[in-house]
C-alpha cells in the first residue's frame, strides 16, 4: 500500500441545472500523505469547494454531478462506496468545516447535543452514555470552551466560538482527514489568528491530515506543508510551500495572485488586480485556462491545453515550462 | 417562563371583556328583537313588548351589560331566551361535540399534511411531488361543506354503517372529521413542504450530514425540528377555528355544536347565549394561542431566551 | 420530539374515551318479527340500516323517526307560539275537544259539552278512566288549574287568555268554562290552544325543588306518548301511552330527531333516516323534485293551505283610493306568480284567505275574485288619477329574504302599470317592527289558515277591540259585522254575516291576494299518516302505523 492517503485522479464534477451546465472541476489531479497540510488557494469559483464537497460526496443531490475520475481514500476508491458506507466515513474519517459558522450549526440543539451526535453515530468503541458525555467535555475543553456551557444553544456564542464548536464536532472522534473549508474567512482578524494557532495544535496533537482551503497566502503560509493553486476548476500550480513562496518559477496566475497583494514596504498608489475575470464556467474551455488573461499567452495557448511541468515536485500547468500538451484521459 | 405565562393570562382580562363590549354593543344597535321571534308568526306589537320585557331586553344598555359582566364572574351567562335554561348548561352540553371534531381533525390534519408535506420536500422533482402538489391544490379549493356533501352523497347514502346524519355514535364522525381534514391537511402540506425546503437547504443541515449522520435522521432531527415552527402555527390556527365551531361542517353533517349554537342564537337575537358563547369562545381561543406559545418555546430555545428575559 | 409525541397520544385516547362516553347507545336487541316487513316497498336498505344504525330500531314496526327542526323549548304549548312546541306537544297532551278532518270539533278528553243560552258559560263533561302518564286519573280540577295556566301564560297564548275569563269544577265529571264575553268560535279555541295538565303532579314536582322552568320540560300530560328523555339539539325520545283513552298508538317508540338545516333534512329523508317531515318545515325546491321521484319517500299534499298576500299600508294617502288597490289586485299576473313560487303546485285564492275547510268560507257570488286583468288596472289607475303610474311615489316594499321572490315578480307586475317598487330586505326579527311603525308602503305575510275568524283581526281590525291593525284600513261597518259574527250563534245567520264580510273585503281589498300554496308532509313509504290538524302543522300522532 502506498503512503498515500488521499489520491485524486482526473475529478471532473459539474453542476447540472434546467437552465445550463456548470462546470466546476475540469480535471484536477491531486494527493496527500498522512500527516500532511495541503492548502488549496485560488479565487472565488475556483472549484476548490466543489473539490472538497466531491471528497465527502456532499454535493447537492439533484444538481452536483461526478462525471469523471477517482477519489482514492487509502486505496479504495470513495466515489464507488455505498451510502452507508460513507456515512461511516464521514466524520469518522473524514471530517469537513465549512465557512460560515453562524449557520453552520443547528439552533434547535445545544452545542453539547450536536458534538454528542457526532460521537454517538460513530460510537464503534460501543461507549456508555456518560462516558460519551465525558468525551464531549473533552472536546469542549480541547477548543476552549469551558465544558459547562455545553448545555448552551449556539444563539448564546460569539462567531469565534461557534466556530470552535464547529472544530470541536469535526474533530471529536479523530479523523484522519479533515476537510477545513475556509475555516476563519468570516471571523475578525485577532480571532482569526486565535482559531488558526488551535487548529494548528490539534492537527499537531492528533495527527490529523488537513486540506485547508482559503483565498488568503498569508493563512497558507503559516500552516501549511504543500500548496496547490486552483483556477477554473483546476490546479495549475502545485508544489511545497517553499516552492510557492520562494521559488522563480511561477504560473503566470500565481504571478499576478502575490503581486496583486499590497506590500507594505512599498509606496503604491493603486492596487495591482490581475486584469479579466474568471471564465465562465457554463462553458467548456478550449485550450488554457487563463490564457484569456494571461501576459505571456501565445497562440499555442489558446488551443491546446497545457500538460503539467513537474520540477522535482513542483508542478506547473504551462507552456511556457513544458512542451507537452496535456493528455486528455477519457473514460 | 412562568412569568411570561402569568403575564398573559392577566391580559386575557382586558381582552375578553373589550370583546364582549364589542359583541354587545353590536347586538345591541341591530334591528330586532327576541320577542318578535318568540311571538310567532303573526305578533301583536303588545306581546311583543310583553315578552321583551319579562327577558329584559327592554333595559338600558349598561344595565344589561353590567348585569352580564357581574354574572360571569360567578360563571353564569344567564338563560337563553328561546329556552329558559341556563346557557351555560347549554354550551357546556355542546362543546364535547366540538372539541372531539376538533381534535381529531387537527391530528389527521397532522399527520397527513405533515408527513405528505416531507415527503413531498424530500422527493421533490418525484412523481409523488408532484401528485401531491395537484392533489392539495384541489382540496384547497374546494370548500369544505362541498367536500362533506361529496362524501355523504357518495358514501353515507348508499353505505348504511355511515350515519347519515348526527354524532350518536363515534361513526358519526368519521366523515366530518374526514372532510375538515382534507380541506385544512391541504395547505398545511404545502406550507410543510415548502418549509422543509429550505431547511433542508440550510447549513446546519449540510453539517449533519458531515457529521455522518443519515438521511432519515438528518431529515426528522435536524430539518424537521427546524421547519416545526411556521407547521405549529398553522396547525394551532386551525385548531382554534376549529373549535369557533365549523359551522358549516356542523350544519352539513347536523352536529349540534358550539358553531351552530352561536350562529342559530345570532338569528334569534338571543343575547345571553350569543354573549355567553363568545365569551366562552373567547377564551377558549386565548387559552389555545398561549399554548401554542408556550409550544414555540419547546420547539426554539431562542424563542423560549425571548420570554425568560 | 418524543415527548411531543407521546402527549398527543395520551391525549387522543383520552378524547377517545370521553368521546364513546358520551355517545347514548344502548345494546341491539336481536331482530324477532322482521319477516313481516320483507318485500313491499321497504326496501333493503332500510332493513340493513335498521338493524345496524341506531340500535334500539330493532323491529321497524314499532318506531317511527321525526324530524323536528330546531331545538323544544318547552313542552307546554301554551306557554309558547313556536310551531314545533306545539307539533311535539300534541304527543305528550290533550285538550278537552279535538278537530276531525273536516276541521269540525269533536271530543276529546270531554265526552260532551253544552253551551248555555247567553253563551257565556260552556259546560265540558269529561270522558270516564282517562289517566294521565303518572298515573292520576284526570280530574275536572286538572282543567281548572289548565285554564289558570293559560290565563297566566298571556300574552302567549293570547287569545284564550282574552275570552276565557276562568273555570269551576261543578262535580266529579264537569267543569264549567267562563267566558269573558259571547264568542263564537270559543270551542275552536279551546280545542287549539287548551292543554290539560296535572295539577298534583305539577305541585309535586315544584315542592320537589323543581323550578317552573324545569316543569316546561317534564309535564305530565294525557297524551297518546309519554316522555322518555331530551338531549337538547339532539334528539327527543318519547314511548308509547299504552293507556291512551283512543287506544294505544300503533308505534310504540317516537324518535324525534333534530335536524336544523333542510339539506341535510333531505338528505336524511332519502337515506332512509327519517320517516316523517311536518308541514312546518322547509325541503328546498331542488330536494322536493328528488323526493318526489324516489320510490321510498311519498310526498302528501295537504289540506293545510298557506295563504300568501300584500299588505297595503292604508294609512298612506296613495293606497287610500280604493281604485288604486283594485288596480294593483288587477294587475297581478296569478299565474306567473303561481309558475314561478311554487313550481305550478300553488292554486288561486277564491275568498280571501281562507279554504274550503275554514269556518266561514264564503261562495257568495257577491265576493270579488281578481284575476289578471292589465287594462283595467291601468284604467282604474288612470281614473285614480295616476295616468300611467304618473305622480304614484316610489312603493317601499319590507320584506324577508325568504319572500324576496314574490315581491320580485310584483315589482315586474307592477311596473307594467308605470310604478316604481323599491325592494327593502330586512331580517325576520325585525320585520314586523318595522311595520307597527308603519314604515312601509307594501309586505309580504303567509299565513297558515286558522278556523276561527279572528285572522283579519291582525290586519284591519278594530283597534278598539284590541285587535291589530297592520294595513291601516278602517271601516266601521266591517267591524261592526266582525263583531256580529263573533258572537252569532246560529250558523245559518253567521254564514250570512261572513259573505257579507268577504264580500266588503274582498270589495275593499286592502291587500293583495296572491295565492294558496298546500303545505307538504313527507313520509316514508310505506307509513301511514294522519290528516293535518288545523293549524300548526300539528298531526294526530296517534294515527300513524305503518302498513
Amino acid at each position: 500500500m502506498s503512503e498515500k492517503l488521499l489520491e485524486i485522479k482526473n475529478l471532473h464534477v459539474m453542476y447540472h441545472t434546467d437552465l445550463e451546465d456548470v462546470y466546476a472541476v475540469n480535471g484536477v489531479n491531486l494527493s496527500m500523505k498522512t500527516g500532511e497540510t495541503l492548502g488549496l488557494v485560488g479565487e472565488t469559483g475556483a472549484g476548490k469547494t466543489t473539490l472538497a464537497l466531491s471528497i465527502l460526496r456532499l454535493l447537492p443531490d439533484r444538481t452536483g454531478r461526478i462525471t469523471e475520475g477517482e477519489i482514492l481514500y487509502n486505496g479504495e476508491n470513495l466515489l464507488e462506496k455505498d451510502k452507508h458506507t460513507m456515512a461511516t466515513i464521514r466524520g469518522k474519517e473524514i471530517s469537513m468545516i465549512f465557512q460560515d459558522p453562524m449557520t453552520a450549526l443547528n439552533p434547535t440543539q445545544t452545542v453539547g447535543q450536536q458534538i454528542y451526535e457526532a460521537l454517538m453515530l460513530h460510537n464503534n468503541a460501543n461507549l456508555s452514555k456518560k462516558e460519551l458525555w465525558e468525551r464531549v467535555d473533552s472536546c469542549l475543553e480541547m477548543v476552549g470552551i469551558p465544558a459547562a456551557r455545553r448545555k448552551e444553544y449556539p444563539h448564546q456564542f460569539s462567531g469565534g466560538m461557534k466556530q470552535r464548536v464547529v472544530i470541536a464536532i469535526a474533530l471529536c472522534c479523530e479523523p484522519k482527514l479533515l476537510l477545513a473549508d475556509e475555516p476563519t474567512t468570516a471571523l475578525d482578524v485577532t480571532i482569526q489568528a486565535q482559531v488558526l494557532m488551535m487548529m494548528k495544535n490539534l492537527r499537531d496533537r492528533l495527527g490529523t491530515s488537513m486540506i485547508l482551503i482559503t483565498h488568503d497566502l498569508g493563512v497558507v503560509a503559516q500552516v501549511c506543508d504543500n500548496v496547490g493553486v486552483m483556477y477554473a476548476g483546476e490546479v495549475i500550480e502545485y508544489g511545497t510551500l517553499q516552492d510557492i513562496f520562494k521559488s522563480d518559477k511561477h504560473h503566470p496566475y500565481t504571478e499576478g495572485l502575490f503581486g496583486s497583494i499590497p506590500k507594505l514596504d512599498e509606496e503604491t498608489e493603486r492596487l495591482a488586480p490581475i486584469d479579466g475575470l474568471m471564465p465562465d464556467p457554463t462553458q467548456k474551455i478550449v485550450g488554457c485556462s487563463f490564457a484569456p488573461r494571461c501576459p505571456y499567452a501565445m497562440d499555442r495557448c489558446h488551443t491546446e491545453k497545457p500538460g503539467s511541468c513537474n520540477d522535482n515536485g513542483h508542478q506547473i500547468k504551462c507552456f511556457r515550462y513544458t512542451d507537452e500538451t496535456a493528455m486528455e484521459v477519457s473514460s | 417562563m412562568w412569568k411570561f405565562i402569568g403575564k398573559r393570562i392577566l391580559l386575557m382580562i382586558p381582552i375578553i371583556i373589550g370583546v364582549s363590549l364589542l359583541v354587545f354593543t353590536i347586538l345591541y344597535f341591530t334591528p330586532g328583537s327576541p320577542g318578535e321571534i318568540l311571538a310567532g308568526a303573526n305578533p301583536q306589537k303588545e306581546v311583543v313588548d310583553q315578552i321583551n320585557h319579562e327577558l329584559g331586553f327592554d333595559r338600558p344598555y349598561h344595565v344589561r351589560f353590567f348585569e352580564f359582566l357581574k354574572g360571569v364572574v360567578q360563571l353564569d351567562f344567564g338563560d337563553s331566551y328561546t329556552s329558559r335554561q341556563p346557557v351555560i348548561g347549554e354550551i357546556l352540553s355542546r362543546f364535547p361535540r366540538t372539541l372531539t371534531l376538533a381534535f381529531c381533525s387537527m391530528i389527521v390534519t397532522a399527520i397527513l399534511g405533515i408527513s405528505i408535506g416531507i415527503l413531498s420536500a424530500v422527493k421533490q422533482y418525484s412523481f409523488i411531488d408532484y401528485a401531491s402538489t395537484v392533489v392539495s391544490m384541489f382540496f384547497s379549493s374546494m370548500p369544505s361543506f362541498w367536500i362533506g356533501m361529496m362524501l355523504l352523497l357518495l358514501i353515507a347514502m348508499n353505505n348504511p354503517w355511515f350515519p347519515i346524519n348526527g354524532v350518536k355514535t363515534w361513526r358519526g364522525y368519521i366523515l366530518p372529521v374526514i372532510a375538515i381534514s382534507l380541506c385544512n391537511a391541504a395547505p398545511l402540506m404545502r406550507l410543510t413542504r415548502s418549509t422543509m425546503l429550505e431547511t433542508i437547504r440550510s447549513d446546519y443541515v449540510r453539517t449533519a450530514k458531515a457529521k455522518g449522520a443519515l438521511e432519515k435522521r438528518v431529515i426528522w432531527k435536524h430539518a424537521f425540528k427546524n421547519a416545526l415552527l411556521p407547521v405549529v402555527t398553522n396547525i394551532g390556527n386551525n385548531f382554534r377555528a376549529l373549535l369557533g365551531g365549523s359551522v358549516i361542517t356542523e350544519t352539513v353533517f347536523v352536529i349540534p355544536g358550539v358553531g351552530s349554537y352561536v350562529v342559530e342564537a345570532i338569528r334569534n337575537k338571543n343575547v345571553p347565549s350569543v354573549m355567553g358563547a363568545t365569551l366562552f369562545l373567547s377564551v377558549t381561543f386565548l387559552v389555545v394561542i398561549l399554548a401554542v406559545d408556550v409550544l414555540y418555546a419547546y420547539i426554539d430555545p431562542r424563542i423560549k431566551a425571548k420570554y425568560t428575559k | 420530539m418524543k415527548k411531543l409525541l407521546a402527549l398527543l397520544l395520551v391525549a387522543v385516547l383520552m378524547v377517545g374515551l370521553f368521546a364513546g362516553c358520551a355517545s347514548t347507545d344502548t345494546t341491539d336487541t336481536t331482530d324477532t318479527n322482521n319477516t313481516n316487513t320483507t318485500d313491499t316497498t321497504n326496501t333493503d336498505s332500510k332493513e340493513e340500516e335498521s338493524t345496524e344504525s341506531d340500535s334500539s330500531e330493532g323491529n321497524k314496526r314499532d318506531h317511527i323517526n321525526v324530524s323536528l327542526s330546531s331545538s323544544i323549548t318547552t313542552l307546554d304549548s301554551m306557554q309558547t307560539t313556536l310551531a314545533i312546541n306545539h307539533i311535539v306537544a300534541k304527543a305528550l297532551m290533550d285538550s278537552l275537544t279535538d278537530f276531525d278532518e273536516n276541521w269540525d270539533v269533536v271530543p276529546a278528553l270531554a265526552e260532551s259539552y253544552e253551551i248555555s243560552d247567553d253563551g257565556m258559560t260552556y259546560i265540558y263533561t269529561l270522558r270516564e278512566g282517562v289517566t294521565f302518564h303518572s298515573g292520576d286519573p284526570l280530574t275536572p280540577d286538572d282543567v281548572v288549574y289548565s285554564v289558570e295556566r293559560g290565563k297566566a301564560a298571556a300574552p302567549l297564548a293570547a287569545t284564550f287568555g282574552k275570552y276565557c275569563a276562568g273555570a269551576e269544577a261543578l262535580d266529579d265529571r264537569r267543569v264549567a268554562l267562563h267566558l269573558t264575553q259571547p264568542y263564537t268560535p270559543f270551542a275552536t279555541i279551546v280545542s287549539k290552544e287548551l292543554v290539560i295538565h296535572n295539577r298534583s303532579y305539577h305541585d309535586e314536582y315544584i315542592a320537589e325543588g323543581h323550578t317552573e322552568a324545569e316543569y316546561l320540560m317534564h309535564v305530565d300530560g294525557t297524551g297518546p306518548y309519554k316522555f322518555v328523555s331530551y338531549e337538547d339539539g339532539v334528539a327527543l325520545e318519547l314511548e308509547a301511552n299504552e293507556n291512551y283513552w283512543a287506544g294505544a298508538p300503533a308505534i310504540k317508540y317516537w324518535h324525534g330527531k333534530i335536524v336544523t338545516d333542510n339539506n341535510a333534512r333531505a338528505l336524511a329523508m332519502e337515506a332512509g333516516d327519517i320517516d316523517f317531515v311536518s308541514t312546518q318545515v322547509t325541503i328546498p325546491q331542488s330536494s322536493i323534485a328528488t323526493l318526489e321521484a324516489s320510490d321510498d319517500v311519498n310526498v302528501i299534499y295537504t289540506d293545510f293551505m298557506q295563504c300568501g298576500s300584500v299588505l297595503l299600508n292604508c294609512r298612506l294617502p296613495e293606497f287610500q283610493d280604493v281604485r288604486v288597490r283594485k288596480a294593483l289586485n288587477y294587475a297581478v299576473d296569478y299565474d306567473w306568480l303561481i309558475e314561478t313560487q311554487t313550481e305550478g303546485k300553488g292554486v288561486p285564492i277564491s275568498c280571501a284567505y281562507i279554504t274550503e275547510k275554514t269556518t266561514g268560507f264564503s261562495t257568495a257570488d257577491s265576493i270579488v275574485n281578481y284575476t289578471y286583468d292589465l287594462e283595467k288596472a291601468k284604467e282604474l289607475l288612470a281614473e285614480a288619477g295616476y295616468p300611467n303610474g304618473e305622480g304614484f311615489p316610489v312603493i317601499n316594499a319590507v320584506i324577508t329574504e325568504q319572500r324576496k321572490g314574490c315581491m320580485e315578480v310584483l315589482q315586474q307586475c307592477w311596473a307594467e302599470l308605470g310604478l316604481t317598487v323599491e325592494i327593502n330586505v330586512v331580517e325576520s326579527s325585525s320585520v314586523w317592527d318595522t311595520i307597527d311603525s308603519g314604515n312601509y308602503s307594501v309586505g309580504i305575510v303567509f299565513n297558515n289558515v286558522m278556523p276561527d275568524t279572528t285572522m283579519y283581526d291582525w290586519y284591519f281590525g278594530d283597534p278598539d277591540t284590541g285587535a291589530l291593525n297592520r294595513t291601516g284600513y278602517e271601516n266601521p261597518e266591517l267591524w261592526e259585522l266582525q263583531e256580529q259574527a263573533a258572537v252569532e250563534m246560529d250558523p245559518d245567520k253567521r254564514q250570512e254575516l261572513f259573505d257579507q264580510i268577504w264580500t266588503i273585503i274582498t270589495d275593499e281589498c286592502p291587500v293583495v291576494w296572491m295565492y294558496q300554496q298546500p303545505q307538504m308532509m313527507y313520509a316514508a313509504k310505506g307509513l301511514h299518516v294522519s290528516g293535518t290538524y288545523p293549524t300548526n302543522s300539528v298531526v294526530h300522532w296517534n294515527e300513524f302505523y305503518w302498513e
